[in-house]
């Protein structure tokens, strides 16, 4: 008896053994896609190991496509249009994509498999997106929940960015955190310095990145990031321009008029900065300088809901009901705004209402 | 308990430092299924609904995001809503990202103060998966519906 389940047990495992190595051998065979051909723009060929996304695919070549959930195709950023391969569209990209970019053969890079030859555009600024290791140079305290971080760049030792572009910031595993993730955050300071760069970055409740950056990151420590990215950056006219920000939002802005200031400008300038009570503003006397600098600017703060200890005699209340001692032309002003979502939200009505073009109003996408 | 491989990847992204710096389970050791269940009974001996519970969270979120200029009086509550750049996933993968934001809300007849997030909401409505005990935005079922109405 014993040696007949014996026996049958011997048969099981040789006939499992033998089926994992036909899966084994089958998965050899047919999820090896052999290499491919990446063609982007017409003009420019990559041949990759195929398999692996799209996203994956292009950032082993260093050509980073801007993502805010690391490929797990649940935050539809990294959209970019593939004219041939690529597969059919999955149910996982269907969510992120309207009836024009479906139209318009935009996929999610995240999700489209390399597994034959295919070919994609993308814009040329991607090509100017690259991988940088970095030192922390210097750490400021701006506020309770704001600091200011320098970052000191060591490979490649300089960059090249439009004021007002974002990088994507990479935190290590750190304490309990068991995997690396990235966050884009404007870059604060101006684009002539080109081996150091400065985001300002507020704590966010429960941020993975923003917990790292506030209780763990120390001067000296070494980091990796990807950019510059964004097209939010002042367009090439003599329109008069208002800066609308909000906590961390102040970097950009800082970014755009420390350039302007080394470029020259007469446009007629305003920056609206809202914030909650006085302990939220910082950099206040450096942007009150700026009014030395141009000819004709302006820096309004404005608190939300000051506590009656601050003896706030400044402007109260939310940002908006103040544009109108600015905003002389509407029809010829464009809008710079960065901040909190619900903060454009509000701040674009109001322009619009007030007849500023929606085609003249400019903030971050990541935001 | 026997998990499916779907369950296994919620579990996994629920723990601290995947899709939060904290996680969705705070200090509480039960699997997520245990605890949605456990706050399934709490509602239902409590007489009310998930529907009734999520429709009067969006319904406030919505009075707070109105209110720009700080906090604002609602019946006998009394909101706040404070936004950050960016967003965040949701831990069962759904598509779509939600606003980094939370709302706070103290009730002036009994002082149950508490907060919430649009994640929340979506956690609640379509998942009733009100975070484990020891969470940041966990919402207790019974302090939240002694806030909310």
């Amino acid at each position: 008896m014993l040696i007949v389940i014996l026996k049958e047990v011997l048969i099981l495992t040789a006939l499992f053994g033998v089926l994992t190595a036909v899966i084994v051998i089958a998965k050899m065979i047919f999820s090896n896609y052999g290499d491919c051909t990446i063609t982007i723009n017409d003009k420019r060929e990559l041949t990759v190991k195929g398999g692996l996304s799209l996203l994956s695919s292009l950032a082993e070549k260093d050509i980073f496509i801007p993502s805010a959930c690391g490929g797990r195709g649940s935050c539809g950023t990294c959209k970019c249009k593939v004219t041939t391969g690529g597969g059919p569209l999955l149910p996982t990209e269907k969510p992120f994509l309207d009836a024009k970019e479906l139209a318009g053969d935009i996929r999610l890079s995240c999700q489209v498999k390399v597994k034959e030859s295919i070919s994609i555009n993308i814009p040329e600024e991607i090509f100017n997106v690259r991988k940088f290791k970095a030192t922390i140079a210097e750490i400021v305290d701006y506020t309770h929940d704001i600091k200011g971080i320098t970052f000191e760049l060591l490979e490649p030792n300089n960059i090249d960015f439009k004021a007002g572009q974002y990088v994507q910031l990479m935190t290590p595993k750190y304490a309990k955190q068991k995997q690396s993730v990235s966050r884009a955050y404007s870059i604060s300071s101006k684009p002539s310095l080109k081996n150091q760069f400065q985001l300002i970055i507020r704590r966010v409740p429960e941020g993975i990145c923003t917990t790292w950056v506030h209780d763990h990151l120390k001067v000296g420590d070494k980091v990796n990031l990807t950019g510059p990215y964004g097209d939010f950056f002042i367009r090439d006219t003599k329109a008069d321009i208002i800066y609308v920000a909000g906590g961390s939002g102040k970097a950009p802005i800082k970014s755009m008029l420390e350039d302007l200031k080394e470029k020259g400008t007469d446009r007629r300038m305003a920056y609206f900065f809202g914030a909650v009570t006085k302990k939220d503003l910082y950099l206040t006397d450096y942007m009150e300088e700026f009014k030395q600098v141009f000819d004709d600017f302006d820096y309004y703060p404005v608190l939300s809901n000051p506590t009656e200890e601050e003896k706030w005699e400044g402007r109260k209340g939310f940002v908006m009901p103040f544009f109108s001692e600015y905003i002389k032309d509407p029809k010829n002003t464009e809008a710079y705004l960065c901040g909190s979502p619900r903060m454009l939200d509000s701040v674009c009505k109001e322009l619009v209402k007030m007849g500023v073009p929606e085609d003249n109003i400019y903030f971050d996408s990541f935001a | 308990m026997k998990q499916t491989t779907k369950e296994i990847q919620i579990q996994k992204r629920m723990q601290l430092g995947n899709i939060s710096a904290d996680g969705f389970l705070g200090k509480d050791k039960r699997h997520y299924l245990d605890i949605i269940a456990e706050d399934e009974n709490k509602i239902l001996e409590l007489d009310y609904t998930i529907d009734q519970i999520a429709d009067r969270l969006e319904e406030l979120t919505a009075e707070a995001f109105k209110s720009p200029e700080g906090p604002t009086n609602f019946g006998t509550l009394t909101l706040d809503y404070f936004s950050y750049r960016g967003k965040v996933t949701c831990p069962f993968a759904d598509p779509g990202v939600y606003a980094k934001a939370k709302v706070t809300a103290r009730n002036t007849e009994n002082d149950v103060q508490l907060c919430w997030t649009p994640l929340n909401i979506h956690l609640i409505r379509k998942h009733h998966f009100f975070e484990g005990k020891g969470a940041e935005f966990r919402l207790d079922p019974e302090q939240l519906i002694k806030c909310i109405f």
